[in-house]
């Protein structure tokens, strides 16, 4: 079923080029009669993987941080602010399930993360299993050089300053990651365009 | 004949004073075994233990009348939140429960439903953006690598299970309480090992409760210069310090001693506590000890 449908959006695409994402997924639905928001799935899936192209929004830094195509940017400080949050005030059942689960994902994966999206900006250099390996192990490294460093501070190694110190870490590089990939998004072609 | 009747009489009030204050004791206690109970049934006793905590010290100080009249409003007190406290211990059970119930339903939809709730959230989003072939040939995201999303569900799986034991087991699986000596700053160190008879020894007394409940806990402190003598010692105590402590509180009491005569002694502080379960006093156990020589001139150097 999968398959069927991404075959139809393969021979549509090939058919008209540069269509609208809606016109493609209008195409597909009624020729094999199914939902629109299967169709879509299907194309949204092909655009993870490479298969194709979107194109729409302006190729400029500023459009790129506001737009569709920063979303990943403002999810991530989004999280970090919601993790300070519940570190903050979740103190009790059931808020400290979160506070565990951001917690965790705070120290084991975001440094890493976003280390990994400075550092390879493109998106396409690693594998998506070589990225996410690369984020626990670049975690797991850099948080407790975070640790050696906070411990010579006149602060030490407590709660507030290890809050402090890593989500201050993870938004630095977050932001870093973010300017770079605006800037490669303003180079890219746009071969849609007229 | 006088005589008889006056030291029968003196018999009779002793007998009566002992029996009153046995039966405060056992109004106290009653009153703690009040308090334990409503902890258990996650009610916050912060404002009881305070009261009762009153009560002990105004015993300890001799006034016993006031003492009876808190002890006697704390287990009205108890008694009154009870009922609701047992209501709110099963609501929140039930709403545990549900709330997981419904997580669970939650989480199954999202993924039964995922291409209709996902694709219609983006071509809500992308539908106006153009499609053209000639793309990285390579994933552009791990979000959606089904090879990634089964790593992620292993380390969810396995978290999970982890939280869900500890939840079930108990965050208070290895119940303690622990007693520690401090020195004249209220921190660790700074000791006096040698001191100058007459001379006053100022420090501290730390308490820990981790018993997962509020506990009364009874500190006795001896100084001796016997040295051979292991805790619980059976001699009595120079000060008896009492208390109840909520669960994770610490209680810091400072000490101030004096040595008259020269020799080398021990400061020995033993840690008991009347059980939460049979409410009978037990030695835990710890105990700390300082030794200090007391001399008539200080050595130099």
């Amino acid at each position: 079923m999968a398959s069927d449908v991404r075959e139809a959006i393969r021979r549509v695409i090939n058919a008209r080029q540069c269509s609208t994402v809606g016109e493609v997924v209008d195409a597909v639905a009624r020729q094999l009669g199914v939902r629109r928001s299967v169709v879509a799935y299907e194309l949204m899936m092909m655009w993870k993987r490479g298969e194709v192209e979107l194109e729409g929004v302006p190729r400029n830094p500023v459009a790129y941080v506001f737009s569709i195509e920063g979303l990943w940017y403002w999810v991530s400080i989004a999280l970090v602010a919601a993790s300070v949050l519940v570190v903050i005030y979740a103190k009790t059942a059931p808020l400290i399930y979160i506070r565990y689960g951001l917690g965790a994902l705070m120290i084991l994966f975001m440094p890493g993360y976003a280390l990994v999206e400075a550092l390879y900006p493109r998106g396409d250099e690693l594998g998506p299993l070589e990225r996410l390996a690369l984020s626990i192990g670049l975690s797991l490294a850099v948080v407790p050089l975070i640790g050696l460093i906070l411990n010579y501070t006149p602060w030490g190694i407590r709660l507030v300053p290890i809050l402090i110190s890593t989500n201050a870490f993870t938004t630095a590089l977050l932001t870093i990651a973010l300017i770079r990939k605006a800037r490669l998004f303003a180079l890219g072609d746009e071969r849609c365009r007229g | 004949m006088k005589r008889w009747l006056l030291a029968l009489a003196l018999a009779v009030a002793l007998t009566a004073l002992v029996a009153l204050a046995q039966a405060q004791q056992y109004s106290a206690l009653e009153a703690y075994q009040y308090i334990v109970e409503l902890s258990r049934l996650g009610a916050n006793v912060s404002s009881l233990v305070d009261e009762l905590n009153r009560a002990i010290y105004l015993e300890s100080q001799g006034y016993g009348a006031n003492a009876s009249l808190i002890i006697s409003n704390v287990v009205e007190e108890a008694i009154a939140e009870l009922p609701s406290a047992e209501e709110m211990h099963l609501l929140a059970i039930v709403g545990d429960y549900a709330s997981l119930a419904m997580a669970v339903i939650i989480i199954a939809v999202v993924y039964v439903k995922r291409r209709e709730l996902v694709g219609g959230l983006w071509l809500r989003v992308r539908g106006s953006n153009r499609v053209r072939g000639g793309g990285p040939g390579r994933p552009r995201t791990f979000l959606f690598d089904s090879e990634v999303l089964s790593v992620v569900l292993a380390i969810v799986i396995v978290l999970i299970t982890f939280v869900a034991a500890q939840s079930f087991v108990g965050a208070n699986t290895q119940p303690f309480t622990a007693i520690a000596i401090l020195g004249p700053n209220g921190k660790i160190g700074g000791y006096p090992s040698t001191v100058l008879i007459g001379q006053p020894i100022n420090l501290y007394i730390y308490v820990y409760n981790h018993m997962g409940v509020p506990t009364w806990l009874v500190v006795r402190l001896y100084v001796t210069n016997n040295t051979g003598l292991e805790p619980p010692l059976n001699m009595t105590p120079i000060a008896v310090y009492q208390r109840v402590l909520l669960n994770n509180e610490s209680w810091l009491i400072p000490i101030t001693i004096t040595l008259n005569s020269t020799g080398t002694y021990r400061l020995i502080g033993e840690l008991w506590m009347y059980s939460p379960s049979n409410l009978t006093l037990t030695y835990t156990g710890n105990y700390v000890q300082l030794w200090i020589n007391a001399t008539q001139v200080m050595p130099s150097g």
